[in-house]
Parts: structure tokens; sequence; C-alpha cells
């Protein structure tokens, strides 16, 4: 099965923790303590399962995205059950105008889906210091089945995908090495010009 | 870790349903078939090692970097709020 472009649907699509209304008194609801966004409340109907947790961190295997305070295209996927782990994430689509993924039918599966239009797509995100030098690790994507709440992260072998794909086009005089060599080194998932 | 020798042809099954084989072996590589669930996941460890090594990188990402680059974003003109370029 293809993925493309025109078929994602925004990341937002997940309700995130930003524009879930003010839970009730009713609405169990999960405080996370001394995140990087401070201390935030989670409503437990917005948690995602990720049974097999994310590469590297096994042992969290319970997750909530959360917008970033000044909105736009970044967003947080949270652990719940460790308060300092996060990751910054992004719907790839904002950043990248070719990224196809081909998703098996045993990795809809995994997550319970039977169909694309069951899930959202994010990758996960490393940011420096300097913005122009954030990436995003587009050989291991992050599935979500938007209704079931259920993620994954793929590994991705086959398709010549980065783990550091620059997510801004290389700026012009910017003399690091890095970017430039990404860049052509996976070409077909380029930002574009 | 469990050790065992092969030669070409010769096979290994892990519980009931995976099975690794030695294809064929030229010089310093070896070949191998893997007959696996679909469900289980079968990766090259290098390919494993690098991705869990960029989510431990990830995973160490300040929220200061996120605000200087939102502003970053805006300026190169890929606002999400415009939505898709293609249509």
């Amino acid at each position: 099965m293809e993925k493309n472009r025109d078929q994602d649907a925004p990341a937002q699509a997940v309700p995130t923790v930003a524009d879930a209304a003010s839970p009730d008194a009713a609405t169990p609801v999960v405080r996370l303590e001394g995140t990087r966004l401070g201390d935030i409340d989670v409503p437990e109907d917005l948690v995602i399962e990720f049974p097999e947790g994310i590469l590297g961190f096994p042992d969290s295997k319970r997750y909530v995205i959360v917008q970033h305070p000044s909105g736009g295209a970044f967003q947080w996927l949270q652990s719940v059950d460790d308060p300092g782990l996060a990751f910054v994430a992004g719907d790839p689509a904002e950043f990248f105008d070719n990224y196809d993924l081909t998703i098996a039918p045993e990795q809809l599966n995994a997550i319970k889906a039977t169909s694309l239009e069951e899930i959202v797509v994010i990758v996960l995100l490393v940011v420096p210091q300097d913005p122009k030098k954030i990436t995003a690790n587009l050989q291991g994507p992050v599935l979500i089945n938007k209704n079931a709440r259920i993620g994954q992260q793929l590994v991705i072998q086959s398709q010549g995908y980065s783990t550091r794909q620059p997510i801004f086009p290389a700026t012009r005089g910017d003399a690091s090495k890095e970017a430039a060599i990404e860049a052509v080194g996976s070409a077909s998932a380029s930002g574009g010009e | 870790m469990l050790v065992l020798t092969r030669v070409k042809e010769e096979a290994i099954m892990i519980g009931n349903d995976i099975e690794i084989k030695v294809l064929d072996i030229r010089g310093d590589r070896v070949r191998i078939g893997i007959v696996a669930p679909t469900e289980i996941a079968v990766h090259r460890k290098e390919v494993f090692l690098a991705i869990q090594k960029e989510n431990l990188k990830a995973s160490k990402s300040g929220a200061e970097g996120i605000d200087g680059a939102i502003q970053f974003f805006r300026k190169e003109g890929r606002e999400s709020e415009e939505g898709k370029d293609n249509g």
C-alpha cells in the first residue's frame, strides 16, 4: 500500500492535549509532573498505546501528543509512563513534498488498522540549538491509529530514506556539510527548493 | 548468546515459527534466509541501531530550540496554515 502525501491526514487529526476541552471532574486525567513543558494534565482518553514502545525506550508504552505552545508544525510525543521523556515530532507532509511510504498490511495490522485512512504518520525530530539544523528521522516513522489510539515506530530499510534528513533546504551560504551530504544522499525525500 | 555452527543449506529453528537458513557462503559474505510470521519485524541490526540512536538524540531535544525553529519555519514561508503545496 502506498501512502502518498494527498492521503496524509494532518497529524492534528489525532486530538492533542492542547485542544482537548477542559476536562470536567468526571474525565479521568493523568497528571505529568516535570515534563519539558512543565506540569501537564492529560485526559486518559487521549493516551496512545505503543505495545512495542519506541526503539531504545522499551519501558515506556503510553504516550500522548501535545501541541507545542507556540503552535505551528511542531508537536511533542510525550511519554505518559515517564514524564521526563518526550520527542519533538511533526507531520512529515509539512516538511517534505515527496515522503512516500509503502506500508505493508501487517504493519497496519500491528496497530489494528485496516486502511490508510485510519492512520496518521509522524516523524521524530532532532532539534539542536540552531533551528536550521533540525533533522527528521525518515527511516523510523511513527504510525498511529487515530481511533484505536495505538502506535508503533516502523523501521524502513529498503526505501533509501535517511535517519537525519534536514527539514529545511540548505541555507544559502551555509557551509555545514551535514545538510548537504544528507540532502544529496536522500534526494528522494528532499524538501524541495 | 547461543552459538551454533552451520554449513551451507543448514538451518536453525527459533520457536516453532521462525527459521533461519544459511543459503550461500561466498568469501566473507553469508546469505541468510529468514522465515518468520509477518507480525515479527526482521531488520538488519545496524538499521535498528541507527534508529535507536537517533531516537535517543531526539529525546534530548530542548523546548528552547523549538521556538527558534517555529520562527525560522515561518520565515521560510512554509506556514502550516497555508496548507499543502501541491493541493
